[in-house]
C-alpha cells in the first residue's frame, strides 16, 4: 500500500473515525461525485447508483474506526464502492426488468447524445471486472496501483485487466 | 517485441511511450494507430456524463445510519434508572441518618453530583455520533 500523508481528506477522515458526524457530512460532500461516478459507470443506472452510493457511505461510517491512513481516503471509499458493486450487481441485474434496462439510459439526462450513448454501450459491454477497473481508472481517477488495491489484485494483474478492457474499448470506440 | 507485447507495454505505462515499445511503434503503423486510440480514450470516455445525485443525498445517508436516536433513548432510560437507583440508595442513607422523611427517599440525584455530567451525557449519546 502507498502512504499518502498529503491526502487532503485525511484530516477530515481522522475526525470521522472519532465519530464526528459533521466531518462525515463534509467528507460526503467532497467525495460523493467521485464515488457516484465510479458506481454509475459500473451499473449504468442512475437510480441504483444513488442507492448504492448511499450504501457505500453507510459502510464507510460503520468501518470508520478501522480506517488507517495507508491509502488515500478516496481510494478507501473507491474500494468499498467497487466491492459493493461487484457483490451487488448480480442481485440488481436479477431485480431489473428488461423494460427498465431499456429506459435506464433515457432516465440519465444527457445520455441521449450519440457519443455518450456509444461510450455507455461500450463500457457496459465489458465484463464486470474489466468494467470496474475502467470505472476506477478513468472515472475514479485512480492510479494503476490504486486500481489494484481496490480490486485486491497484484499490480500486474490489474494492469492486465486494464489492458484487456482498453483493447476492447479501442475497438469499440475508434478515434474520430 | 510483437504487436500484443507492445500494446501491453503501452497500456501499462501511465504516461508516454515506454522505451521497449518505441522501436516497435516506429515500424508498425497499426500499433501507432492503437496508441493514438489509447491516448484518446480518456477524452472519449469523458463524453459519458454521470447524472447528478439528488440534493437530499447526504440527508438520505444520515437517515440510513444506524439510529443513534433509538440507542440514545434506551441509554437515556438506563441512565434514568441508574440515577433513580443511586438516588434511592443515597436517599435511604439519608433516611437512616436523619430519620423518616418520605419526600427524600426517591429524590433523583443531580448527574453532576455523580462526578461528571459530561460522562453521563456521553453515555446517553452513545459512541456512534
Amino acid at each position: 500500500m502507498t502512504s499518502f500523508s498529503d491526502d487532503p481528506f485525511a484530516p477530515l477522515m481522522r475526525r470521522v473515525a472519532d465519530g464526528d458526524s459533521a466531518a462525515f457530512a463534509e467528507l460526503i460532500a467532497g467525495t460523493r461525485t467521485l464515488v457516484a461516478g465510479i458506481v454509475y459507470r459500473f451499473l449504468g443506472h442512475a437510480r441504483e447508483t444513488e442507492d448504492l452510493a448511499q450504501e457505500v457511505y453507510l459502510r464507510a461510517w460503520m468501518a470508520r474506526k478501522r480506517w488507517q491512513p495507508k491509502a488515500r481516503v478516496t481510494t478507501w471509499l473507491a474500494t468499498i464502492a467497487s466491492r459493493l458493486c461487484l457483490n451487488e450487481r448480480p442481485r440488481l441485474a436479477r431485480r431489473r426488468t428488461l423494460p427498465e434496462q431499456d429506459v435506464a439510459a433515457a432516465e440519465d439526462g444527457r445520455i441521449g447524445e450519440d457519443e455518450a450513448q456509444g461510450v455507455r454501450q461500450a463500457v457496459l459491454s465489458l465484463p464486470d471486472d474489466q468494467r470496474m477497473a475502467v470505472a476506477l481508472k478513468y472515472f475514479g481517477e485512480r492510479t494503476d496501483r490504486e486500481v489494484a488495491e481496490a480490486l485486491d489484485l497484484s499490480l500486474s494483474a490489474a494492469q492486465a485487466l486494464l489492458f484487456r478492457a482498453r483493447r476492447k474499448l479501442i475497438d469499440l470506440l475508434p478515434p474520430p | 517485441m510483437n504487436c500484443n507485447e507492445a500494446r501491453e507495454a503501452l497500456s501499462a505505462a501511465e504516461a508516454g511511450t515506454p522505451p521497449e515499445a518505441a522501436g516497435h511503434l516506429e515500424a508498425c503503423s497499426e500499433c501507432r494507430a492503437w496508441a493514438a486510440g489509447l491516448a484518446a480514450l480518456p477524452a472519449r470516455l469523458a463524453a459519458w456524463p454521470a447524472p447528478p445525485l439528488s440534493g437530499s443525498f447526504e440527508a438520505k445517508v444520515f437517515a440510513a445510519l444506524p439510529s443513534t436516536r433509538r440507542k440514545s433513548r434506551w441509554a437515556l432510560v438506563a441512565a434514568e434508572f441508574l440515577i433513580f437507583v443511586l438516588g434511592s440508595l443515597t436517599g435511604l442513607g439519608a433516611v437512616r441518618a436523619l430519620g423518616p422523611g418520605p419526600a427524600q427517599v426517591a429524590r433523583p440525584v443531580d448527574p453532576a453530583a455523580l462526578g461528571g455530567g459530561g460522562d453521563l451525557a456521553d453515555f446517553v449519546t452513545g459512541d456512534e455520533r
